[in-house]
């Protein structure tokens, strides 16, 4: 492109042609001198054939000119200098953009790292998830995990896939150090990091045949956990660890930029699969996160269609296992994406309505502000302007102040993302997804799209109004133009209704937001969590494998506590309180005076493995029957508790102790019923339709389990206790690692800081764009009222009463207040509403939140009124001898 | 006095090629014909396709200038400082062989135009 040559040897071919033309000139004259005429007819002559010189070295400098972009380098000088000439607006206009961005700034830094960012593996867009899908399981939420026999059949049997590799979540203990520590690992199948298309930073992958038992004892290490334990040593490949009691190489360490979704686990190793995971019936078993690299041209459709089809040749196969089940592929991405879809579009939905409550606010300045550069417009119309070029000029001007906004906008963010990094930071999980949160390239872009976008927002409709000139009257008026008054005003009113129905829709979602956290707040967790102290146990060493040994370890830690001076009661459980994200701990159960099912159609219920204490020590009430005692053991007949909601749902006007009940628990249907012998309160963090969900309760002793959670109620300060439980705990084995050592308010505050950190953020948001419409209504209240002086001077000299003036201006905002509430109640609410995530939505019933959609509206309605009521008593107490004079 | 509310405005591109009793194009393809004969400066330029129009067509001096400009612009001549026989320091513009190329496509298609024009005229007239 030689435009950009032709921009620097500009000047040089605008002299050339200067001279060129006055030597033209020359020549010419000096012919015509020397054919005999006089010297100053000559020059007129010379003049007069060779045209207007002016125009013609323009018309020629304009051949050179890369107009579309010269102009608006003038435009933006011009609107740089009225800009500078009007402060006072810059500012607040600059200030108002800048929040409105900052905020959608700083929640898009969420959706760029955990929506947007691919996975850092080789063709990411190739890499789908193998999934499960039951439409009868789950609420809504259909995607579960592959069992072992099924994803064996399917990596065999497929076409559309270069590869599939498994792995499964385990913990991991790690002896050796000052502490035995626990580990969050991946068990993965050999092939595992080549279908990813990774390779360790250091050493190798895992090889065929190392997912065999007896050659699995080999390891990948995290980076993080490289660096943590052995100190970044380079020679670490080839070392030995302690893992779970069993010694294990160090094969490899991966990179520290390898990602796969939002948490990453500390090690890896292979996964085997023991002899009767394979077996058919092990389908039921479904515990398998499943990865294919598509083959290059296969479409993500062709690879769904495939999975499904070959879910139904196992579910033809193994109806007993696999009846009412398919599968599908989805890409890795979107899998990844989907799981903070529903926040991140609640959110994103409200910053975007502060950002556009704010521009409907700049609107109205630039619109009053329209009426001094009147003036201005119409001069540069009659000199011949088009109106293209005015609106051009203006819309230049408002991405000016867009572009100031942006950038002031992003030093905010950059503040906001600090914010928020530091308040995601409840558990490892959100930990490890704060870290995602950054102001990266792509929020950049995103912020300089959507500063873009708020300035065609707020600049176009004021550009369009201001340019629609009629010189004629205009001129007339002498530049006081008031002929579009009525346009203009009908502009404004339009955008103050739209400011009034987008907060009161903003409020009204911040209060269901707000009004669902408190009453799950309220309704509590059916626990009393004071001077309460928990601590997980995973007994993932291989000297634990039998259940009995379990059971035994359990037996004599819970012993050991309860023992201890200062502990009222100590207990054990598998699962301490239910959350959504606890899956696993949701099991399938038959009722032996109800028809048989197959397992693939049985009801869920949480499942509770517990000590006998556990209930008194987490003071959860037995409302009748008896709890469980130190006799319930394997030799006992089984016995089991159920909750309140169990009953509602499944024995409502019946007896339910001495019932029987069998609870899948294991791969294959157990032989004997359990009897329930107690009933007992609902518990549990979970909200919507599962907060009242149905709950089963067994003694550990009958049903041993590996991982459980301490709890020990203590009659002083339980943190004090944690040496004490620790001791207690390794005096029984000194290499168990202790994990997640927290008092019962914490774990209750952590399980409530989600909902603590969005309330606020919703809080926030609202509050500002509540503000933001104050100002702006009020401003456009003063403004129309001060525009007014004059009439109501006029009015008051003629005999009006001060209350007729009143009610004549503040009739107005109460219109206004009531067409913006009535649309922000029939558009707005609803459509927050629908963007709330689901789980919110069905948290309460609908109804209740009517009143949250009537509080808004009232203090929107209040705003409104008192908006219009200031500046019209202001108005009323002005002199009409003042107002007459009121230019 | 009452004004258009929207003042038009023509656009630049069309102002450029817009010739009064010249079709747009005509100008360009004149001074490229003249080139290739010999390198000329502006002055001399005009004197020539004046003269050898038999002064039919009457064109503004000037309004070579802007052509000219067109075409040093989009290379198909170019343009250097020299001294005039009669001592003067002047302009020379001469061909390019793009200017040479352009020249020959743009009269080929005037000669059809021309052709196609003759015989509807011719056709008008039986």
């Amino acid at each position: 492109m030689n435009w950009f040559k032709q921009l620097f040897s500009r000047r040089r071919l605008y002299n050339d042609l200067s001279e060129e033309i006055q030597a033209h000139l020359e020549e010419k004259i000096e012919e015509l001198v020397a054919s005999g005429m006089p010297r100053k007819e000559a020059a007129a002559s010379a003049r007069r054939e060779f045209g207007n010189v002016t125009l013609v070295e323009q018309d020629s400098r304009t051949v050179w000119r890369w107009a579309a972009i010269e102009d608006f380098f003038m435009d933006v000088r011009f609107g740089a200098r009225m800009l500078r000439k009007n402060p006072g607006f810059a500012a607040v206009a600059i200030v108002t953009l800048a929040l409105g961005i900052a905020a959608n700034s700083t929640i898009f830094s969420m959706v760029s790292g955990w929506m947007l960012r691919p996975p850092s593996i080789k063709d990411p867009g190739r890499m789908v998830m193998i999934l499960s899908t039951n439409p009868a399981k789950g609420w809504g939420w259909d995607r579960n995990p592959v069992s072992v026999p099924d994803f064996v059949a399917w990596r065999g049997q497929n076409h559309s896939f270069e590869g599939m590799a498994a792995s499964e979540w385990g913990d991991f203990a790690l002896t050796g150090g000052a502490e035995p520590e626990r580990l969050n690992g991946l068990r993965v199948s050999e092939s595992y990091f080549d279908v990813l298309g990774v390779s360790p930073t250091l050493g190798r992958n895992f090889l065929p045949g190392e997912g065999q038992s007896g050659h699995n004892q080999v390891v990948i290490l995290s980076h993080g956990l490289w660096q943590r334990w052995f100190g970044s040593d380079l020679k670490v490949v080839g070392q030995a660890v302690n893992l779970n009691g069993e010694r294990c190489t160090v094969i490899g360490v991966m990179a520290s930029s390898f990602r796969l979704g939002l948490y990453g686990p500390q090690l890896w190793t292979p996964l085997v699969f023991a002899p009767e995971s394979v077996l058919p019936a092990a389908r039921e078993n479904r515990s398998l996160s499943v990865l294919a690299r598509m083959k290059s041209g296969v479409s993500v459709a062709a690879a769904k269609a495939e999975m499904a089809s070959l879910a139904q040749r196992s579910e033809q196969t193994y109806p007993g296992t696999s009846k009412g089940w398919s599968a599908t592929a989805t890409l890795l991405q979107q899998c990844i994406a989907d799981e903070v879809r529903p926040a991140m579009r609640f959110l994103m939905g409200t910053v975007i309505f502060v950002l556009l409550i704010g521009c409907a606010n700049i609107a109205n300045l630039q619109l009053a502000r329209g009426t001094d550069r009147q003036r201005e417009l119409v001069v540069r119309a009659a000199l011949g302007a088009s109106r293209f070029r005015l609106v051009r000029q203006l819309l230049v001007e408002s991405l000016l102040l867009a572009f100031a906004g942006g950038a002031l906008g992003l030093l905010l963010a950059s503040w906001g993302v600090t914010m928020l990094r530091s308040a995601l930071n409840w558990n490892d999980y959100v930990r490890s997804m704060s870290r995602e949160v950054t102001l990266d390239n792509t929020v950049l872009a995103f912020t300089l799209g959507i500063s873009v976008f708020a300035a065609i927002l707020f600049g176009l409709a004021p550009a369009l109004h201001q340019t629609a000139l009629d010189l004629h009257s205009t001129f007339k008026e002498g530049g006081r133009a008031s002929s579009h008054g009525k346009a203009r005003n009908r502009t404004h009113s339009v955008l103050v209704a739209a400011e009034i129905a987008l907060a009161l829709a903003l409020l009204t979602g911040a209060g269901i937001f707000v009004q669902n956290f408190l009453y799950e707040v309220y309704a509590g967790f059916g626990i009393d969590p004071n001077q309460v102290l928990t601590a997980n146990i995973s007994l993932s060493s291989a000297r634990y494998k039998e259940p009995s040994k379990q059971a035994d370890f359990f037996k004599n830690v819970v012993q050991h506590l309860d023992a201890l001076p200062g502990v009222i009661s100590a207990g054990a459980t598998t699962t301490l309180v239910p959350n959504a994200m606890d899956e696993e701990r949701v099991v399938t159960f038959s009722i032996a005076s109800q028809p048989a099912l197959l397992r693939a159609k049985r009801e869920r219920t949480d499942y509770f493995a517990i000590s006998p204490d556990y209930l008194r020590t987490l003071r959860i009430p037995l409302l009748r029957g008896r709890s469980f005692l130190p006799t319930d053991s394997v030799q006992a007949p089984p016995v089991a508790l159920v909750n309140q909601a169990f009953v509602q749902r499944y024995f409502p006007n019946e007896e339910p102790l001495g019932k029987r009940v069998r609870l899948d628990t294991s791969a294959s249907d157990r032989l004997e019923w359990t009897e329930i012998v107690g009933l007992v309160g609902n518990v549990g963090a979970r909200s919507g339709e599962q907060k009242d969900f149905p709950q089963v309760y067994e003694p550990y002793l009958q049903r041993p389990s590996p991982v459980m959670t301490l709890a020990v109620r203590t009659n002083s300060d339980p943190a004090a206790f944690v040496p004490i439980l620790r001791r207690a705990v390794w005096n029984l084995d000194g290499e168990q690692p202790i994990t997640a050592v927290q008092t019962m308010n914490q774990v209750v505050t952590d399980y409530r800081a989600g909902g603590v950190v969005v309330s606020s953020l919703m809080g926030a948001f609202a509050g500002l764009g509540m503000a933001l419409a104050i100002v702006g209504v009020f401003g456009v209240m003063a403004y129309t009222v001060a525009r007014r002086t004059h009439e109501i001077g006029i009015r008051m000299a003629l005999g009006a009463q001060r209350k007729d003036v009143l009610r004549m201006v503040t009739r107005k905002g109460i219109v206004l207040g009531a067409f913006g509430v009535g649309i922000g109640l029939a558009l707005g609410a609803p459509l927050m509403w629908l963007l709330l995530p689901p789980d919110e939505q069905t948290a309460i019933p609908f109804n209740q939140h009517i009143a949250v959609f009537l509080a808004a509206a009232f203090l929107m309605a209040l705003v409104a009124l008192l908006a219009s009521y200031i500046p019209a008593r202001r108005a009323t107490k002005v002199d009409p001898i003042v107002a007459l004079r009121y230019e | 006095m009452v004004f258009d509310p929207r003042p038009r405005e023509t656009s630049p591109l069309m102002k450029k090629s817009e010739q009064r009793d010249l079709f747009p194009g005509a100008l360009e393809m004149m001074i490229l014909r003249t080139l290739k004969r010999q390198p000329l400066h502006g002055y001399a330029l005009v004197q020539h396709i004046k003269r050898t129009s038999n002064d039919l067509l009457q064109i503004e001096e000037g309004s070579l200038y802007p052509a000219l400009q067109r075409l040093l612009k989009e290379e198909l001549v170019k343009a250097e400082w020299a001294v005039s026989a009669t001592n003067r320091r002047v302009r020379i513009y001469r061909l390019t062989p793009a200017g040479a190329r352009h020249l020959q496509r743009e009269v080929s298609r005037f000669e059809k135009m021309l052709e196609g024009i003759t015989r509807v005229l011719a056709r008008g007239e039986s």
